[in-house]
């Protein structure tokens, strides 16, 4: 985990963690999508064939119902994921590459 | 643009499972010889930002019509065409995984559109086109609205091509490929200016994250 942690300590990132949590803050606001892919499904009638139950379905925190604060907190879950998994990942390129014959 | 499981024909499903199987094999084998500590919280930062930045949905098409930023060109830019790659299919799989947002069964389609199409046509022409403007600043900015424009473009080009083709749309590719591509190619622009933005930002405050060695093909 140190490891890790070393990657974010620098100003930049810490700054761009921040900015991060305020996209997802304010991410309510901008909410509604209807995407062209929704106009084209609609055009076409087409269903959804759900094979698989994700626990934050939409965004959301199913506990917390369809709220902002339910939203927000999902969304920060995602961040939070996102960093971890890339942070994880790039330590084991770097560790396979170190590992690589010169 | 994520497609959601039940939208494609099994075949479709298949070819663009092994095409995105395929490209992320080599994308891993290149990674694994340039990947260094200098890449990694650049990675770790521009995937969860296009990650945030992917809630934030603008109302600007036609008919009401909303788009995100898909961003598979800004992250291609920094980190080459495999690196954008492999920041877009983490962020699909955890989008698919944990918030149900694109198919299980799709995402061989969605990595392929918003994965490989947007990162190496977005790249590439960014590439092209600042080289072709002698490499300075505004080349670079000018490239990187066009990269990301284009690449999201050619991306929705894709998706209406994969659901096109499958038999449970009535209607066929003549339909769902200029509705996909029309509507993007408008919607696009905000996603070429915010590219451009991003880009011109980075060169004016931190010049160096954009020197990074890329993870690019040979």
């Amino acid at each position: 985990m140190s490891i890790l942690v070393k990657y974010i300590k620098s100003r930049w990132v810490l700054l761009s963690i921040v900015v991060m949590i305020i996209i997802v803050l304010i991410s309510p606001l901008f909410g509604y999508a209807y995407e062209p892919m929704d106009y084209v499904v609609e055009q076409f009638n087409a269903v959804e064939k759900q094979i698989y139950e994700a626990p934050m379905p939409d965004y959301i925190i199913p506990a917390l119902g369809e709220t902002a604060i339910s939203g927000i907190l999902a969304g920060i879950v995602g961040l939070f994921v996102t960093l971890f998994v890339c942070l994880a990942l790039g330590y084991v390129l770097r560790a396979r590459r170190a590992k690589e014959p010169s | 643009m994520h497609i959601p499981d039940g939208y494609l024909d099994a075949w479709v499903l298949a070819l663009f499972l092994v095409l995105t199987v395929i490209m992320l094999v080599l994308t891993f084998r290149k990674a694994n010889k340039i990947v260094e500590d200098k890449h990694i919280p650049l990675f770790a930062v521009l995937t969860a930002a296009v990650f945030a930045a992917q809630m934030i949905n603008w109302p600007v098409g036609p008919g009401g019509t909303t788009a995100h930023l898909v961003g598979g060109a800004l992250i291609a830019i920094f980190l080459g065409s495999y690196g954008g790659l492999i920041a877009m299919a983490v962020i699909l799989l955890i989008q698919a995984f944990l918030f149900g947002d694109g198919g299980i069964t799709a995402l061989g389609a969605n990595i392929w559109n918003m994965g490989v199409v947007d990162c190496f046509v977005g790249y590439y022409l960014y590439k092209i086109i600042s080289k072709a403007l002698g490499d300075t600043p505004r080349g670079k900015v000018i490239g990187a609205f066009f990269g990301g424009w284009i690449g999201i473009t050619l991306a929705a080009f894709f998706c209406g091509l994969e659901i096109g083709i499958s038999t449970i749309f009535p209607y066929d590719i003549a339909v769902s490929v200029p509705v996909m591509t029309i509507y993007h190619c408008l919607l696009g622009t905000i996603e070429g200016l915010i590219t451009a933005f991003v880009v011109g930002y980075t060169l004016k405050v931190r010049p160096d994250l954009l020197e990074l060695p890329k993870i690019d093909p040979p």
